[in-house]
Formats: structure tokens, sequence, C-alpha cells
């Protein structure tokens, strides 16, 4: 009797044991997929901007804008959308992808073509030139002086940084194709320290990277100058596919181009370096077409590689 | 009721308690050990599983923002492949802010929507905003088979994706119940091996207790050969070995206790002692048939009441009697003993010693009390009352009937120990009668002795009940004060006393007046021991005399250190005096306008042969204190006369001889006689003397003074008043005083003349005595200044350094010897 009510006394005790081990919330969940969205909120609006920085930097400087834009706009919102390179950004682009984007002027241009309407682009446009640098103890004082000697761009696609000074030096009586050695070198920063350790004798590229350039390493910004400049063609546009409803765009319109007329909008415009963005057409771009035109039958063909960087 | 069950099994078998003690225990220690064991590798085993879905869901949102951000499904599929190497994992997959699936290990899901409601309502919460400190990681599922968290991509912020990760848990899950069924296993396997042995245990432990406790049962019913078996485990072998010892000791013990009921009966025979028994609880006592036959009476002719004793007790020895059985029993005797006559049948008184003694509980109340009567008629008709007047006779003053020296010093030994005990005060009185010896010698022993009843009875009336007067012998009584609370109550009896012996004592038609020292010592402040404390009440009663009679002094620890001091010094001085190493010096006493001597200051000089001169600032106070100063004065006064003479004989002027004179001497009744004989023996004529006496010593007693100065002064000797200025003086008893000069104490002339205070009190010396027609001396004269200031302010005279330091005689002579040139 004893053994027996001392086995009633383990059982209790085991059974103890083992709830406290597997006392576990018995819950359950499994993910479910549908093919349709199950909730949105707003009208949804892919707002690509080119790759003019990386990703990361893109969504610093233009997340805010989109933010500011969304809490003005009512029923539908944009979604900034960055693209691993230009390549990417151009096959979003020209395959509709994006239902507002902001190109580049050669892009604008093409986009034109591909079922996107310009409504506008950034002000500024004496910003959108090429300059060539020379170190200031190369003697280099005439375009020609250049002859027979290595100069360096970015990318042979990019519009102000490498076809303007292109041609510049062409309309200053330089053959690019034979008179220079040509040295692509990948990046605007890479270019400009060609020139300053003397591997070319003059580097090309254009105002934002220099200046940027100068805050990050002014020691060596002060042995080079800038020995010219392009004129300019019209800035970045902005494109917005054309069946997009027209009130959308209105609204946005409305609130992109009075952005420089508030604090908050002035602060999002001085990340970009830009004063405002302003209204554009079609025809605005008409020089930049003209450009390209010529460049293309005067200096050399541009497609074939990549359109890149500026 | 089952409670009731167990708790009357637990009650009931020492088997029990130890198989089930020892078991529960056990189980306890154990199943806790086990369970914090399983706790902690199962705590840890899940930790590890969210540690690694933390880590890899974090690894995810760091790789996948950049494809994110640019949207780009190549990119995407990259990074969630990268974690599709974990064997554990179940999918992982990338959500973008609309619930769009962008990436998933499972590439059938890319494009499709979330359509859960647990992750739709994450993405809902956390649309809007980003916190920047936080990933917002939710767990959507955390169970023994898989875990699954959620947790956002922020850029800007904003959300702008989110990683989803789910991990497989089975193979920990696994582990974990691995490790819970061993657990388990080895618990119940632990928990049997130790009941089991346990129960061995007590089995053999109640077998070796029932074999030893069926021996205790046959020894308690008679069989005294029973021994128990030691043959077993060792803490029963040794409760059986002890019950062994226990058994042959109380075999022993019962052998004895026979054989001494038998001595002691036999001995009470023997002696014819009668026994009694008186149990104090209960009040009844108890009498031995020899008892009862020592007074005539069968064993039961007399009940065992008290009664039977006390009725038959002689009336005059009962109180004496119960009371030495209640201070017995109060604990104050060691031992009850009494003589008393008791009554026999047949009418006669029968002489017993009655012995015995208290027994108390564990209180100290006492519980009984047993004695013996012995039959002591024969022995105690003669010899008791003889010894009783001899024993008072010891212990007591035949004179005043007061206890005496020896009872006093018993009392005070049994006072002190009192006090001790009760840790109460007490305090020993010194009385001495102050010029008794006077009494006794004027006017006979017959009166002497009368006055000492007369001192005795108004002492008695005096002190309370409880103290204890005594006579030392002769004219010194003490007194002990017990249960003394304050030292207050000690000087109230003192004044009392004091007061008392100042009344006039009439006897045989002489009017005596007497007074009184007192000296009194405290237990325990003084001391701890009898002899002590009288021996300090002694030295405190010599004090007071010393302070002027009719007083009374406590005892101080500094009378003992100066006394002593003092002893040694009074030694020191004695043997000077013998040895003659005192040695007298003269100071020249000068006329400051004439420069003329006008005589000289003996003064005493100590050359101690170790110490050197020993300064008179040091041994004169301990000389005037212990009363040496009358022999030191004696014999400076001798040995300057006769130095005096001798130069007068020689054609010297020394001028007058100035000559210090102690008080203790104007005391003396001899003193006047004393001069005159010193005057005759050195021929010695008195105005070629003049003695000093200081103001302090005369205003002590200025009446005694006034009478044997005027005795000097009519002898022809001239008195100065020595240290003037800082004694008080009553100018009553100045102007009543026989004296000639007044001498200027040198405290007044050392800042002269430029402290304001001492020109102004030399100059009212000075004018008090011319006042008083009296002459003026200044001593302690340094400068010229000084001398000339004094001068100028009509004292001429003048004694100090500024003509010459004390000197040796005989350079006293050759500067006499020039002078007179």
């Amino acid at each position: 009797m004893n053994l027996y009510i001392m086995k009633i006394f383990v059982l209790v005790l085991v059974v103890m044991l083992s709830f406290g081990c597997s006392s576990s919330e018995e819950n359950s969940y499994e993910p479910l997929y549908s093919n349709a969205p199950i909730f949105m909120k707003n009208k949804v609006y892919i707002f690509g901007v080119h790759p003019l920085h990386n990703p990361n930097r893109l969504f610093e400087v233009y997340q805010p804008m989109v933010d500011y834009i969304n809490a003005r706009l009512k029923g539908s919102e944009l979604r900034l959308e960055a693209s691993r390179n230009y390549a990417a950004y151009d096959e979003k682009l020209f395959s509709g992808y994006f239902h507002f984007s902001l190109p580049n002027p050669y892009q604008t241009v093409t986009a034109s073509s591909k079922g996107y309407k310009i409504f506008g682009k950034m002000a500024d446009d004496e910003n959108f030139r090429g300059i060539i640098l020379v170190r200031k103890d190369s003697g280099i004082e005439k375009v020609t002086d250049l002859r027979g000697k290595s100069v360096s761009y970015p990318a042979p696609t990019a519009l102000a940084a490498t076809m303007m000074p292109q041609w510049f030096m062409h309309e200053h009586g330089l053959n690019i194709n034979t008179d220079v050695k040509n040295s692509y070198v990948g990046s605007q920063e890479s270019s400009i320290l060609n020139v300053f350790l003397g591997k070319s004798a003059a580097a090309s590229t254009w105002p934002p990277p220099w200046r940027a350039f100068i805050k990050e390493r002014p020691e060596i910004a002060e042995q080079v100058e800038i020995k010219w400049e392009t004129s300019h063609l019209p800035n970045n546009g902005l494109v917005v596919r054309e069946d997009v409803p027209a009130d959308v765009v209105e609204s946005v319109c409305k609130i992109i181009f009075s952005l420089h007329e508030s604090k908050e909008g002035k602060a999002i415009l001085s990340k970009m370096e830009l004063s405002k963005y302003e209204k554009a057409e079609d025809a605005t771009y008409d020089s930049v077409r003209l450009f390209l035109k010529r460049f293309e039958k005067e200096v050399r063909p541009i497609r074939g590689g990549d359109l890149n960087d500026k | 009721m089952i409670n009731k069950h167990l708790s009357s099994l637990w009650n009931r078998s020492f088997k029990f308690q130890l198989i089930y003690g020892f078991g529960v225990i056990l189980t306890v220690l154990i199943v806790s050990f086990a369970y914090i064991n399983l706790s902690f590798q199962k705590d840890f085993f899940q930790q590890s599983g969210m540690k690694q879905i933390l880590n890899t869901s974090l690894s995810l949102v760091q790789t996948s923002k950049v494809w994110v951000m640019a949207n780009d499904y190549v990119g995407l599929e990259a990074v969630v492949n990268d974690v599709s190497m974990h064997d554990d994992l179940v999918f992982a997959t990338i959500i973008n802010p609309d619930g769009k699936i962008i990436a998933h290990t499972d590439t059938s899901y890319i494009g499709k929507y979330v359509a859960d409601a647990k992750r739709i309502k994450y993405l809902q919460e956390h649309q809007s905003s980003a916190d920047k400190n936080d990933d917002s990681i939710e767990i959507l599922l955390h169970n023994d088979k898989s875990i699954d968290i959620i947790r956002a991509i922020h850029e800007a912020d904003k959300n702008i994706g989110y990683v989803n990760i789910r991990l497989d848990q089975g193979l920990r899950t696994a582990a974990i119940e691995n490790t819970i069924t061993k657990g388990i296993a080895f618990t119940l396997l632990s928990i049997l091996i130790g009941i089991s042995f346990a129960y061995f245990v007590a089995n053999g432990l109640t077998k070796s207790l029932s074999s030893l406790m069926l021996s205790v049962r046959r020894y308690s019913d008679g069989k005294r050969d029973e021994v128990a078996n030691e043959d077993t485990v060792k803490e029963i072998a040794k409760l059986a070995s002890e019950f062994n010892n226990l058994t042959n000791n109380l075999n022993k013990a019962e052998e004895l206790n026979q054989k001494l009921t038998e001595r002691l009966e036999l001995a009470f025979i023997a002696t014819q002692d009668g026994l009694w028994d008186w149990d104090i609880v209960n009040d009844t006592i108890y009498y031995s048939p020899i008892w009862k036959k020592m007074l005539g009476y069968s064993d039961e002719d007399l009940s065992s009441e008290i009664s039977a004793w006390q009725e038959r007790v002689h009336p005059d020895d009962l109180e004496a009697a119960l009371k030495a059985i209640d201070e017995h029993i109060a604990g104050k005797t060691q031992e009850y003993t009494n003589i008393h006559r008791l009554r026999h049948k047949d009418g006669t008184w029968v002489w017993t010693l009655d012995r015995g003694k208290v027994l108390y509980d564990e209180n100290k109340k006492a519980i009984r009390m047993v004695g013996t009567h012995t039959d002591i008629t024969k022995e105690t008709n003669e010899r008791a009352a003889q010894q009783h007047t001899l024993e008072h006779q010891a212990h007591h003053d035949a004179l005043t009937k007061l206890p005496n020296r020896l009872l006093f010093h018993d009392r005070l030994i049994q006072g002190i120990e009192k006090a001790k005990r009760y840790k109460t005060h007490l305090a020993v009185f010194f009385i001495d009668l102050d010029r008794f010896k006077q009494i006794n010698d004027s006017l006979g022993h017959d009166v002497g002795d009368k006055v000492l009843e007369e001192v005795s009875d108004r002492l008695m009336e005096i002190t309370r009940q409880n103290d204890t007067l005594a006579r030392l012998g002769g004219d010194e009584f003490t007194i002990l004060m017990e249960d003394l609370h304050k030292a207050q109550d000690a000087s109230l009896l003192a004044e009392k006393i004091l007061k008392s012996l100042l009344e006039p004592i009439n006897i045989k038609g002489h009017i005596l007046y007497i007074s009184s020292s007192i000296g009194i010592a405290l237990y325990p402040e003084d001391a701890d021991d009898a002899m002590s404390l009288l021996k300090y009440a002694d030295a405190a009663m010599y004090k007071a005399k010393d302070e002027g009679r009719n007083k009374f002094e406590f005892y101080s620890a500094e009378m003992t250190r100066v006394a002593s001091k003092n002893l040694l010094i009074e030694a020191s001085l004695r043997e000077a005096l013998d040895k003659e190493q005192l040695e007298v010096y003269y100071q020249p006493q000068i006329d400051g306008v004439t420069d003329e001597l006008i005589g000289m200051e003996a003064l005493v000089r100590w050359n101690h042969p170790r110490d050197g001169l020993v300064s008179p600032g040091v041994f004169i106070p301990i000389a005037e204190e212990t009363g040496l100063i009358i022999l030191i004065d004696r014999w400076v006064m001798q040995t300057a006369i006769k130095q005096v003479v001798k130069w007068r004989k020689d054609g010297l002027n020394p001028g007058k001889l100035a000559l210090n004179l102690a008080m203790k001497q104007l005391q003396s009744k001899q003193c006047t006689q004393l001069i005159t004989d010193m005057l005759e023996d050195a021929g010695c004529k008195p105005e070629w003397i003049a003695l000093e006496v200081t103001e302090g010593q005369i205003m002590k007693n200025p009446e005694q003074a006034i009478v044997i100065l005027k005795e000097i002064s009519q002898m022809g000797i001239e008195l100065a008043v020595d240290d003037f200025g800082t004694g008080y003086s009553s100018l009553t008893y100045l102007k009543r005083l026989p004296i000639d000069k007044l001498k200027i104490d040198q405290s007044f002339v050392r800042d002269l003349p430029f402290d304001e205070e001492d020109i102004g009190i030399s100059r009212a010396i000075i004018a008090l005595s011319q006042a008083l027609y009296l002459d003026v001396i200044a001593e302690g004269v340094e400068t010229k200044e000084q001398r000339d200031f004094l001068v100028e302010n009509g004292c001429r005279n003048i004694q100090g350094y500024f003509y010459s330091k004390p000197i040796p005689a005989l350079e006293m002579e050759i500067f006499l010897k020039e002078k007179n040139i």
C-alpha cells in the first residue's frame, strides 16, 4: 500500500515535469498569397529617377520630394524607384514602366517618342554644361595645345560631361577621333584625379561633381583649374506617361513647380543643388535634338554604346 | 481523510518517516534539478533559433536594400538565393509596401500578393513611416516546429520593403525532446534507487531498534541480567551499549542505596540524633522515631506537624530559633545552627543542638529543609552561658559597650560583601576627638572615660539602627554606614556628628568643650577592602585635623599620593637634619638711602647629597604639611642665633637677625618657652632678633595668633608680617596684632616700577604701615629702578638680589667685615 501511494506521487511529479517542458504556445500560421493586391489605399504612380546617384544617395535626395508631393496629393501617391544602372533605367523608361520620370536631356528627348510627354524640367540650365580642367602648371593655353595629348572623360555617352566638351574641342579645331587620346575612366572623380596625377593633360566633367570635389579634396582641387566651359543645354526633364490622368499630372505640376516658394520645398531643392523646377514642353528640348544630330554627324556616333552618364 | 491516514502513518512508524522523508526530499531535489536543467536547455535551443533568424533577416535587409530601391527583381533573386542555402530555412521573401512579393526563395510566388491577415496587418501598421531606432521586427510564428519573423527595410525615413523569413525548428525541437526523455528516465531511475536504499536502511534500523526495545521491556519487567544485542549498526550498537552500561550502573546504584540506607539508620541509632525533614511547600514534616524518643514519646504519640516541635521549644529560645531558620532560608547563613531547649514529656528541658540545611529549587525558592536534633543537655548546661559572655566580651568595648575593633572589622567585611552583592555603597567614618589628650592629662582618666561614654551616647543617638558604631580605642570612634545612596548622606551624618559633639559636656561640674575631626572613606569609590577603607578614613581624618579641626574630609586619592610623597620627603628631610645636610644662608637687609646693613634674614638651604641644592619652594611646603617645619625652624633658629652671637662676639655688627616662625610653632604651648630657652642658651639678646610670621598663617587662626604673638612681643622680640598683601588680612586683626614691621611680598615688587597694579599695591602697603606706625621692608628687590621707586615712596628697607643673594655664613662674615671697615 505504501508503494502504491509512492507510485501515484512519482507519477504526479513526472506529469508536472513534462508539462513544464512542453509549454510552448500551440499556435499556427501559414502564409497565404493571392494574385491581386488585397489592400491598397491609393493609386500608386511609380516615379523613376535616372541613376544620377547611387540608389542610397538617390533616395536620400529625392525621397523627401516624393514625400512632400504625396502629402499634398489626394487619392494617389508617387513611389520613388531607383535603378541599378543606366541600362536598367533605360529599359524601364523605354518600356513604359515608370508613370513619372526624371531622365537626362538625351533620355528626355528619346522618351518623348516612346509614349511620354515632357511637362517640366529642372531649372538652372546654365549648370548643364561641360567644363575642361587642366593642371595649373600644365602650360596649356589653347585648345589646340591638347593636340597629341590624352584627355580623360567619365563615360562616352555622358551628355554634359563628355559629349558637350568633345563638341567644344571639336569646334575649337581638334579632331576628337585623331588629335587626342580619349580615355573614358568610368566616373567623374576618376576623370578629375587623372588630370591631377598627370595621366591626362585635360579632364572633362561638369559643374556639380566639380563643386563636390572641391569640398571633399580641396588640396587637390587647388592644383587644378577650369580652363574652358562649354555653352549649356536644357537641364534634366520631367516626363509623364501619356495614360496618366490629366488631373493627377496637373496636381503634381502645381506642387512641383511651386516647391521653391516654401521653406520646406527650398530645403528639398537645396539637396539637389537646384533653384526650382519649371514648366517645359516638347519644343524646349529642340536644342538638345539639334545638338545630338550635329554631334553624331560631325564628331562621332552615339548609338551603339549605352547613353549613360552625362 | 487521506490526510488523517497519512498523519497517523507518519506518527506511528520511524520506517515510514525515513522512506517517505528520504523519498520526498530526493524527488523534489532531482525533479527541481532536472526541471531547471531542461528549461535551461530548451531556452538555449529556442534562443539560438531566434538568434539565427534575426541574424539572417538582418543580413537580408542589408543586402537587399539597394535592389528594393531599384525594384530590381534580378538583384533581389540573387540575394534571396544567398540565404536559401541554410538547411533549416523554410522560405525567405521580400515584400514591397503594396504587399507584393518581389523576391522569394520559391520564385513561383514572385509577383503575387500577401493574403494572410498577420502580414497584411503588419504591413498596414508599418506602412506610413519607419522608426529609425527600431527594425519593426515582429514574430509571426514561434513554436516547436517553426519560427517566422517579418521586419522592415527602411531608407530615408520610409519603409520601402519588408523581409519575411521562416526557419524550421524541427531539428531543435527533436533535440529538446530527446533531452527531456532522457531527463525523465534519469529522474525516475534516481528516485527509484534512492527510495529502495532508504527502504533497506529503514528496515535494518527498525529491526535493530525492535530488538533493543525488547531488551528494555524485559529489564523493566525485572529481568536484571538482561543484555542488549550490540552486534548491529554503529549508532544502535552504541545505544545498546549505553543501555547495558545503564542497567549495570542501575544495578550497582541499587545495591549502594540499600547499603547507604542501612548505614544511615545505624548511624542515627548510634548517635541517638533525631532526624527531621520539612517539606516547605506542603508544610509537612517528618520526625524520626529517635527524634520522638529523645523527648520521651513513641513513634505514634506525636503528629508529623511543625507544631510538634514549635510547641515544645522553650519560650525564651523560640524567637532566636525561628529567626535562625528564617535567616538560613533567606540565604543569610551557610548552615542553620541553633541551640535551644525542648520540653521533655516529663516536663524537664532538653538542650538540643539543631542543625539543618535548606534545599532550593531552580528558582531559588526554598522547598525542603532537613536537619538533626542532638541532645546536648549535659554539655550545654555548664558551658553555654559562659561562652556567650566570653564571646560578647571579645567583641565589645568594656567601657562604652560598643563593638570593638574586632567586631567592627568583621561587620565591615560583611558589609562590603553585602554591598558587593546588592551593588550598594557604604561609608566608613573615622572620628577622632580634638584635644582629648588634654582632658585626660589635666582632669584625669575618670573624667576622660566619662567623656568617652557621653560621646558614645551622643553618637548612638545620631546613627541609624543598622549603622555600626564602634570604638577602636582611645578617643577613636568609627561608624560603618551601610545602604548609602549618595556621598551627601555621609556628609549629613558627619555634620550632625560635628554639631552634636560641639555641645558642651558637663562632667562632675566641669563644663568641657570638645570638637572632633572626621575622615570618611567610601566603598566602592575609594577602596573595596576593609583594611584600605579604614586606612583611608584615618588619612582623611588627619587631613581634617590638619585643616584646622572640627571638620570632616572625604578621602581622595590625592591624599594617598601626597601622603606617600610626603613620607618620602619627610624621611629624607629627617635624614637631612640628622646628617646636617641643611645649611643656613643669610640675605642682607640694607637701608636703601645709606646703603648700610640693617640686618639679615636667615634662610634654610637643603644641600641634598644626590639631588644637589633643593629649592625651598619644594621642601618648605611639605615640611609645613608634615609638621617637620617645626624641627627645621628650630634648627635654623638655633644655628642662626649661635652664628649671630658669635659674630657679635667677634666685633661684627650683623644688625637684626630675621627668623621665620612657622604657625605650627605658634600653636605649640611651649613656643615662648622654647624661644626663651634658645636665646638664653646662646646668650642672645631678644632685641637682636626679629621673628617673621606669614600673613596667611596668622589669618588661619588670628585669635590664637594674637595671644602668642603678644607673649613674644613682650619678650622684646621684633615681629614682622611676612608676605604681606597675599593673605587677605583683616585690618581689624592687623590693628590688634602686636607687630612692628610689614614685609612687602616680592610678587608686588617684581614688576615695579612698570606695572600699574603693583605700583598701587606697594604704595598702599607703605601708606598702611605709615598709618599704623609700622616699619616696612621690601623683599625680592632686583633692580636699581625697583630700589629707587621703593625708596622714593617711603620704603627704605630693601632686601634682594640688587644688594645680595642669600649667602653662606662664611661669605656673610666677609661681607660684614667689609661693611665694618
